[in-house]
């Protein structure tokens, strides 16, 4: 890179998303039009949202949503497959051809948890994957996860056990077990 | 030159057509203003092109007629800069590194190019936080892709 004061990629990301005081704003923009490097890092981090949007819209990100967000991609044409076991509860499911989210929707109180975890595990109780420290919303009574629609798609007959885990300096207890009965389509 | 009032344009109009077009009408100014000779200084040609791309965004802002105009005047909308396709397989693996918060922040961030109160809102976290974390995450994503460690 021949530019002597590259611009921070991260900075670069906040002017994308207007979030540059306008003095910043400015200087940045005098920059870019004045250096060919920068400039191609910026197209870079364009490219990088544009491809986080592309695959978001494809239902293969496994991570917490929002009501909002998976509401607005049904709004943009987007079908979505929800399950919501009670906790304690197990749901019969499966995903088609013709689904493009797959979300499951797990009940519980949040009210004064600082740290939530999801185990995703096996029927015996084992653990596939955890996800630590999940993003939720206080006051909220539901954890809503996309799960990977590709990898539903490809499972066989399985049996996924999510439990929501408080967690705490003590300790963690479980919050709510959700066992999702898959069946291929 | 090109690219770079490309970018400009996407950055403020949010629309690849709108982009291609202020392209095509900032170097048609460019090139009739140093015809004029009003270009004196060829050093400082890219502030006289910013300066334009600005004056050009404002007049679309303020839905001035002048950029459809000049436009069926001397060319066609044409779009000229094909989009580069991102490896979206290593993205997914890279994204599937990240931190819970990591990837819910950048993923709602960057869906509908959100600002940091509106994410914050949504996930329950401080508007500070979440430029906090999505400025990390950015790190990570750009050091897994280029071959590194997330």
């Amino acid at each position: 890179m021949s530019c002597a004061n590259p611009l921070d990629p991260a900075i670069l990301a906040d002017y994308w998303l207007a979030e540059l005081p306008p003095g910043e704003e400015s200087a940045l923009e005098e920059h870019i039009f004045a250096c060919q490097d920068c400039t191609r890092q910026l197209e870079s981090v364009i490219d990088l949202a544009e491809g986080i949007r592309t695959l978001a819209r494809h239902g293969n990100l496994g991570m917490v949503v929002t009501r909002e967000f998976v509401d607005r991609l049904v709004r943009q044409g987007l079908r979505a497959r929800e399950y919501a076991p009670q906790a304690g509860g197990t749901v019969d499911c499966t995903v088609t051809a013709h689904d493009d989210l797959l979300i499951g929707r797990l009940a519980a109180d949040l009210t004064g948890i600082d740290r939530v975890d999801v185990a995703l595990c096996d029927p015996s109780g084992a653990e596939r994957q955890r996800l630590q420290d999940i993003p939720f919303r206080a006051g909220l009574s539901e954890v809503m996860l996309n799960y990977p629609i590709g990898l539903a798609r490809q499972s066989g007959r399985d049996v996924l056990v999510m439990k929501l885990l408080a967690v705490t300096s003590q300790g963690e207890r479980v919050l709510g077990e959700y066992t999702f009965n898959h069946t291929p389509s | 030159m090109a690219p770079r009032i490309r970018l400009y344009g996407l950055r403020h109009l949010r629309d690849e057509q709108a982009a291609a077009d202020l392209v095509q009408q900032v170097l048609m100014m460019t090139i009739e203003s140093m015809r004029a000779g009003k270009v004196r200084d060829l050093a400082k040609i890219e502030s006289f092109v910013l300066g334009t791309c600005r004056m050009v965004v404002l007049e679309i802002r303020r839905g001035g007629a002048r950029r459809e105009r000049l436009l069926e005047q001397y060319l066609p909308p044409v779009s000229a800069f094909p989009e580069p396709a991102p490896d979206l397989d290593k993205l997914a693996e890279c994204l599937g590194r990240l931190a819970e918060r990591e990837r819910s922040v950048v993923v709602m961030t960057f869906y509908e190019e959100h600002s940091s109160e509106t994410v914050a809102r949504a996930l329950g976290l401080s508007s500070e936080n979440v430029r906090v974390i999505r400025h990390r995450a950015l790190g990570r994503l750009r050091k897994c892709i280029s071959g590194g460690n997330a």
